[in-house]
């Protein structure tokens, strides 16, 4: 009687306690769990739409008035805790501080409209509005672009043309645009590399009205007047509306075809019978005033062979196209065949190409580009014989 | 035994007082067996209760321990709210219910694979639901080409613990950024 008087106590005391606690904490898990989803759902629930308005004034120092327009399309209520204004282009946000520190709410389809423009006092680059909720989403905004703490979309109603003619290749251009008065203008500077010689360009600029001085510089040094052939003058001075286009013509760079260096590469030693590849590499060399194409039957037709080879087993394959100055690349690859030597004395193969005349031509200039001559030997060593 | 040894005689007792009195003696023995046998099972029933006293509350410990862990993981919830590239500063703050400690912070180029937790920002702790935010400075930052994915990993506060990393990794949840 004791002791089941013991074990029922046992039971009472430790068994059904621990079953008990048990079930709490795995009821309170659950709980925390059904909780855990409905904050979920209700953050995957929530939808806002954030667009930039602005009245557009192009004059500075006038009103300038920039909003967003936070729209909530969720059946819920959200509350924004803080509204960001990030540079995108260095990825920072403007000021390293909230735009909006206020809370915010909106109710489900509902909008708000708040002023930022205190944000981006003096600022000019792309802006990006991020809205953080209180219930953790990010709602961004497109980027807009901002000049001078004003929106600029359709701020510039004309459009100046600034073309350079005649660019060095591997030489950077840049067109500085520097608007006289109220003009303004977007963007104030571009830089161009060119990538061929004579080559040409042409750069849009949005304008206002008014008068712009056109600066042109190469390699970040203004270009003399000297050495333009249009227009007599560096800046150039354009006016809009009535004038709207500049164009730098510079004296054109003559393009002289320089001699490709041809080189044959075999190997020095093959046995009687054995197939072996011979690679012809082209080098044109760095001063070349553009690239070239390779010319792979000229240098195939005049690939010349003499001695111990078999008769019809010259095959080639082009491989490298284009050169570029300062390049090497294999032109041809080529498979060869020793021939049965059918005795003990050692034989050659004589492998030469001549000075072609046009190994390549111009790609720009359309010139043939010659290649100077190479030849090499090969030894063929007999096979032991059984 | 020698016969002619006799057992004493006694004049005054009877054989049924004779009967008596064996009987009363193998009544001492019987109730002695039995309290002994009553002091042994309750000794023994007191023990195993103390025993299993003893494991319910370990194992209600444990359990308590466990089970708040994983509470405590439904409870947290951390977001990266801005990054600034230039300086390596993140700005988060905390949506969630229990407050929590960020034990790791870095910056990666996306091409990248994740660098994992690397313990760079020591006992950094957001509290929860205030409505604020907090930077935290100088994340570590890979070398590469954008875009960049930020990457902060997070526990509980109260299951923080310096001392013991990998204890704190069990508990640990990320969240990410894209910046570019």
């Amino acid at each position: 009687m004791v002791g089941v008087a013991i074990a029922i106590a046992i039971f009472f005391t430790t068994l059904i306690p621990l079953y008990v606690y048990t079930s709490t904490l795995y009821n309170l898990y659950s709980n925390e769990l059904n909780s855990r989803r409905i904050r979920d759902i209700d953050r995957a629930t929530e939808s806002l739409e954030i667009a930039v308005e602005g009245k557009i004034t192009p004059i500075p120092g006038t009103d300038n008035q920039i909003r967003l327009i936070l729209k909530n399309l969720s059946p819920l209520m959200i509350r924004t805790q803080r509204i960001w204004a990030m540079d995108v282009e260095r990825a920072t946000p403007i000021g390293d501080d909230p735009c909006i520190r206020t809370p915010i709410d909106i109710p489900p389809g509902g909008n708000n409209s708040i002023h930022i423009h205190q944000c981006l006092t003096g600022f000019t680059g792309r802006a990006q509005f991020i809205a953080v909720t209180e219930r953790g989403r990010l709602f961004a905004s497109a980027p807009v672009l901002i000049i001078g703490g004003r929106l600029a979309s359709g701020l510039y109603p004309y459009t100046l043309t600034v073309s350079i003619v005649n660019m060095k290749r591997g030489n950077q251009y840049t067109i500085l645009v520097s608007p006289e008065r109220d003009a303004d203008t977007q963007p104030r500077s571009v830089t161009y590399k060119a990538t061929a010689s004579n080559e040409n360009v042409s750069l849009s600029f949005g304008a206002t009205a008014g008068t712009f001085r056109i600066y042109l510089l190469e390699n970040g040094v203004l270009v003399h007047p000297t050495r333009l052939i249009a227009p007599r003058t560096n800046p150039a001075e354009v006016t809009l509306p009535d004038y709207w286009n500049v164009v730098f013509i510079l004296a054109r760079t003559e393009v002289t075809p320089l001699t490709i260096d041809l080189e044959i590469i075999a190997p020095a030693r093959v046995l009687e019978g054995e197939s072996f590849s011979i690679d012809i590499t082209l080098s044109l060399p760095a001063q070349a005033g553009e690239n070239v194409r390779i010319n792979h039957d000229a240098i195939r037709n005049a690939i010349g062979l003499a001695g111990d080879f078999e008769a019809g087993s010259l095959y080639c394959l082009p491989l490298g196209d284009v050169l570029t100055p300062g390049m090497t690349t294999i032109a041809l690859r080529c498979q060869l065949s020793a021939a049965d030597l059918r005795g003990n004395s050692p034989g050659l193969i004589t492998v030469t190409v001549p000075s072609l005349s046009a190994a390549a031509t111009g790609i720009d200039s359309g010139l043939p580009y010659p290649s100077d001559s190479d030849s090499t030997s090969i030894t063929v060593r007999p096979q032991r014989r059984g | 035994m020698s016969p002619n040894i006799h057992p004493p005689h006694h004049p005054s007792t009877t054989p049924k007082t004779q009967r008596h009195a064996d009987s009363k003696k193998r009544g001492d023995t019987t109730l002695l067996g039995e309290i002994l046998l009553f002091a042994g099972v309750v000794t023994l029933g007191v023990a195993l209760w103390g025993l299993s006293l003893g494991y319910v509350s370990t194992q209600s410990t444990q359990l308590s321990k466990e089970y708040d862990r994983m509470i405590a993981q439904q409870r947290i919830l951390l977001i990266i709210e801005a990054v600034s590239l230039q300086s390596n500063t993140i700005w988060a703050s905390n949506p969630g219910i229990n407050d929590v400690a960020v034990i790791s912070c870095t910056i990666y180029p996306k091409s990248h694979p994740s660098p994992g937790i690397r313990y760079n920002t020591p006992s950094t702790i957001i509290a929860a639901s205030t409505g604020g935010f907090k930077a935290i400075r100088s994340c570590e930052k890979y070398p590469g080409t954008p875009p960049y994915i930020v990457e902060v990993w997070y526990i509980p506060a109260h299951l923080y613990d310096p001392r013991d990393p990998s204890r704190n990794v069990m508990s640990a949840q990320v969240a990410r950024y894209e910046a570019r």
